[in-house]
């Protein structure tokens, strides 16, 4: 099983299902970490936010259920893997949850291979985000050591214009975007418009305009568009 | 919720909890080593689980008993007695 530093954080108010839970994940080589309502998995998560891994959720617990756990995470921006755990009916429930961004939905009791295919699911989610914000973190550092003229010839660039008409736009000469052109290139380690238009959706610059992605070479939209439609 | 599905829902934390436990106690035997002293605190659960969800279906019966005497409704005093079950 997952011998990383992944932690299962598993949220139930009740204690005997609580530590059969905690005994079958170890057993199983996980790390875990159990608390027993979701204000206190709260209170301990904020200083754990980086740490990798998820969250099995007991979805009715007295005080906050783990719909509202969910929520209060969301709204933190927090957006750590979650596998609820619940009893059957639980349809419309299971609907809001799936929809909250839940990773999967299991009914109690369940079984361990079920059980270890979810947790895997999850922790491969959460690999996966982690990485993706280390991309989307080294993209805006790179966009911090932008002037602020390249960062204008950035954003003229994604969104499709040509040198001609950068310059028009920055009013400026043509020779000069082009300078501007390759020093953002350079420092945003992009080998090609394609690419320099991805690094910039990432960090969802122009992200609004979708269009523009679709447009690979630095066209004129006006050009685009006819061969488009 | 209704009655009856807080008493569904109540029902399957010991289940859950007993197939967890036993599950888990398979890897540990599974594993060899000094698992003893954790697999002799898994059954403990288990009985414990299992006395817990036996408890649960005996009130449930008593009620049902006393609702059929009475022409009652069971429920609000079933799952007073359902939920005072709990750890």
């Amino acid at each position: 099983m997952s011998l990383s530093a992944d932690t299962l954080y598993i949220v139930d108010d009740d204690a005997q299902a609580r530590a059969a839970l905690v005994r079958l994940l170890r057993a199983a080589g996980y790390q875990t970490r159990a608390f027993g309502s979701a204000s206190e998995f709260l209170e301990a998560h904020a200083h754990l936010e980086r740490a990798p891994g998820c969250l099995l959720l007991d979805l009715a617990m007295p005080e906050m259920s783990g719909l509202e756990l969910q929520q209060a995470l969301c709204r933190a921006g927090c957006r750590r893997p979650i596998v609820f755990l619940s009893g059957r009916g639980d349809i419309s429930k299971s609907v809001r949850a799936m929809k909250g961004g839940a990773v999967n939905f299991l009914t109690k009791p369940v079984d361990a291979r079920e059980l270890f295919a979810a947790v895997e699911e999850a922790l491969a989610i959460d690999a996966a985000e982690r990485s993706a914000w280390v991309v989307r973190h080294g993209v805006v550092e790179r966009i911090a050591t932008l002037t602020p003229r390249e960062r204008q010839v950035l954003g003229q660039l994604v969104s499709g214009k040509i040198n001609k008409q950068i310059a028009a736009a920055l009013g400026t000469a043509e020779k000069t975007v082009k300078v501007h052109r390759s020093r953002v290139m350079r420092k945003m380690h992009a080998g090609s418009i394609v690419e320099l238009v991805k690094l910039a959706s990432l960090v969802g610059i122009q992200s609004g305009i979708s269009p523009l992605l679709g447009a690979s070479a630095p066209t004129a939209p006006a050009a685009v568009q006819p061969s488009r439609h | 919720m209704t009655t009856l599905e807080t008493l569904a829902h109540e029902l399957r934390q010991p289940l859950s909890a007993i197939l967890s436990n036993a599950q888990a106690a398979q890897r540990l035997l599974a594993a060899g080593g000094r698992a003893a002293g954790e697999v002799r605190e898994i059954l403990e659960d288990i009985v414990a689980c299992d006395k817990r969800a036996a408890a649960l279906l005996r009130h449930l019966e008593e009620a049902l008993r006393a609702s059929t005497r009475a022409g009652e409704q069971p429920e609000s005093s079933l799952l007073r007695r359902a939920q005072g079950e709990q750890v």
